[in-house]
């Protein structure tokens, strides 16, 4: 149910605005003051942490809190035709506010850093909403999916930087070779985080 | 085939059983009491008969089959605290439900609100107790299933608008035909709308039946305090004071004993024997061991 969907993330959908906002006033910033240019580009690694935080943990675990699932899950759908859209609209509104906080940085940079360029920026978005969905499935609850889906994302862009360096000068891989590498594994990993926040919801049966 | 039916059904959260071999029936067109204590089940019955939970032992079916996928759109609940989305207006909420249920009655559902005078404009945080209450349960109405399982639906609310609420849905449950099940630890506000029974303790099914054919089956005896009177009877609960002998019992032919006295019995009376006496088991099967 699509419609349900989209009107359960009509607050989300206004603070990822004010997240584009943000990123637009330090692209402003960087315009008029030359000098500080590159602070929206590294603010950029906090972006995936907000998606985990405020769209991934909450989408299952406040059905949980306030006792809705039961009202979503004894109409006339399965639980799988109900979590589609509900994922659906948090990716597409994850999508959308990395494209334009991507834009708005590529826009303000002269040469863009490897990790805002092809589908990198994407993946590690889907990656942290999978992240933060998943938890959010496991625990039934906000904070406890918040702080988890936080730390967990946090702690996986650290591993990555350690690979992602280890990869360029042991096995001399260009930056695109990383990219590309980087984009399918954490593009694997949602899907798989995805399907387990499925699994957990249709099989574990949680009423 | 009943509207409702558990065979040998058990749900169990981790190690601890919640419900363990359960047998009973609810028939087509009833309106069927859930009653027992806090604690003993109620909720974990009803879950399983909505298909929330899938039975760890034996099997729950509603019309025949398991409240799952396609068989969805024939099982109405309204859970206990009646959950609804508290951001939404009603009548968005009424939208979700037109969208969740391909046989939804959106005009019956506007049109019932209307009548309650509860402004659909509204936000549903913004609704009293009882608003909610008859919104939750107008939207369960609506979805046209065959099958309405409502979890305390009258907690919480104020006299006038339990009253209201119980009003309501036997309007709808005329109109419609519907099979109820509806809970409560409170027998005395079930006995007048309900014509069926289904007893639960300590995670068992303790009595199922029709009510009138409970309530005729058993007596108070009362009579000389010592030996219980010759007769066809299964003895229920028994309390003795110094002078006199009360038995609870389920009577299968008359008691000769000019000293004894037999009574008929409330369904509250009868309900309060049962829950004395947790190894009395009275389910359309016996449990098996």
């Amino acid at each position: 149910m699509t419609w349900l969907a989209i009107r359960q993330h009509r607050v989300r959908m206004i603070s990822m605005a004010c997240v584009v906002a943000l990123w637009a006033g330090f692209v402003a910033v960087e315009r008029l003051y030359p000098g500080v240019r590159g602070i929206s580009a590294s603010l950029f690694p906090y972006l995936p942490l907000v998606m985990a935080v405020f769209l991934g943990a909450p989408l299952l675990a406040r059905e949980y809190e306030r006792g809705t699932h039961q009202f979503a899950w004894t109409q006339s759908i399965s639980r799988s035709r109900w979590l589609a859209p509900q994922v659906g609209t948090a990716a597409a509104l994850a999508l959308v506010t990395t494209g334009l906080v991507t834009a708005l940085i590529c826009w303000s940079l002269r040469t863009v850093p490897p990790e805002l360029t092809g589908l990198l920026p994407f993946t590690w978005t889907l990656f942290a909403l999978a992240l933060g969905t998943f938890w959010s499935a496991v625990t039934r609850r906000t904070t406890v999916a918040m702080g988890a889906s936080f730390f967990g994302v946090a702690a996986c862009q650290l591993i990555a930087e350690g690979l992602r360096n280890r990869a360029a000068r042991e096995l001399g891989w260009t930056p695109a070779t990383l990219g590309a590498v980087e984009a399918a594994i954490t593009a694997g990993l949602a899907g798989a985080l995805f399907a387990g926040a499925w699994w957990f919801v249709t099989r574990r049966d949680p009423g | 085939m009943n509207a409702l039916e558990l065979t040998g059904a058990g749900l169990r959260y981790g190690r601890t059983w919640a419900l363990r071999g359960c047998f009973a029936g609810v028939p087509q067109g009833r309106v069927a009491a859930l009653v027992g204590p806090n604690g003993a089940g109620k909720s974990s019955l009803m879950r399983l008969a909505v298909g929330l939970r899938r039975a760890s032992e034996g099997e729950v079916t509603v019309f025949g089959r398991p409240p799952r996928g396609a068989n969805l759109p024939r099982v109405a609940f309204v859970a206990q605290d009646k959950p609804l989305y508290p951001e939404l207006t009603v009548a968005e909420t009424i939208r979700a439900g037109a969208g969740l249920n391909p046989n939804f009655d959106t005009q019956g559902a506007r049109k019932r609100l209307d009548d309650l005078g509860i402004p659909q404009r509204r936000r549903v945080r913004q609704l009293s107790g009882g608003q909610r209450a008859q919104v939750a349960i107008t939207l369960a109405v609506a979805k046209r299933a065959d099958l309405i399982v409502l979890d305390e639906p009258l907690a919480n609310l104020d006299p006038l608008a339990r009253h209201e609420v119980m009003e309501g849905l036997m309007s709808a449950v005329a109109e419609r035909g519907l099979t109820v099940l509806l809970s409560s630890h409170v027998v005395a506000e079930l006995a007048e709308v309900c014509d069926h029974l289904i007893l639960v303790s300590r995670g068992r099914v303790q009595v199922a039946g029709d009510i009138e054919e409970l309530v005729a089956a058993h007596r108070l005896l009362v009579g000389p305090a010592g030996e219980p009177p010759a007769g066809s009877y299964d003895v229920i609960g028994r309390s003795d004071t110094e002078r006199q002998t009360t038995l609870l019992v389920r009577a299968r032919g008359p008691v000769h004993d000019p000293r004894w006295t037999a009574r008929e019995l409330s369904l509250e009376d009868m309900v309060l024997g049962y829950l004395r006496a947790p190894d009395a088991v009275l389910t359309p099967r016996p449990v098996a061991l």
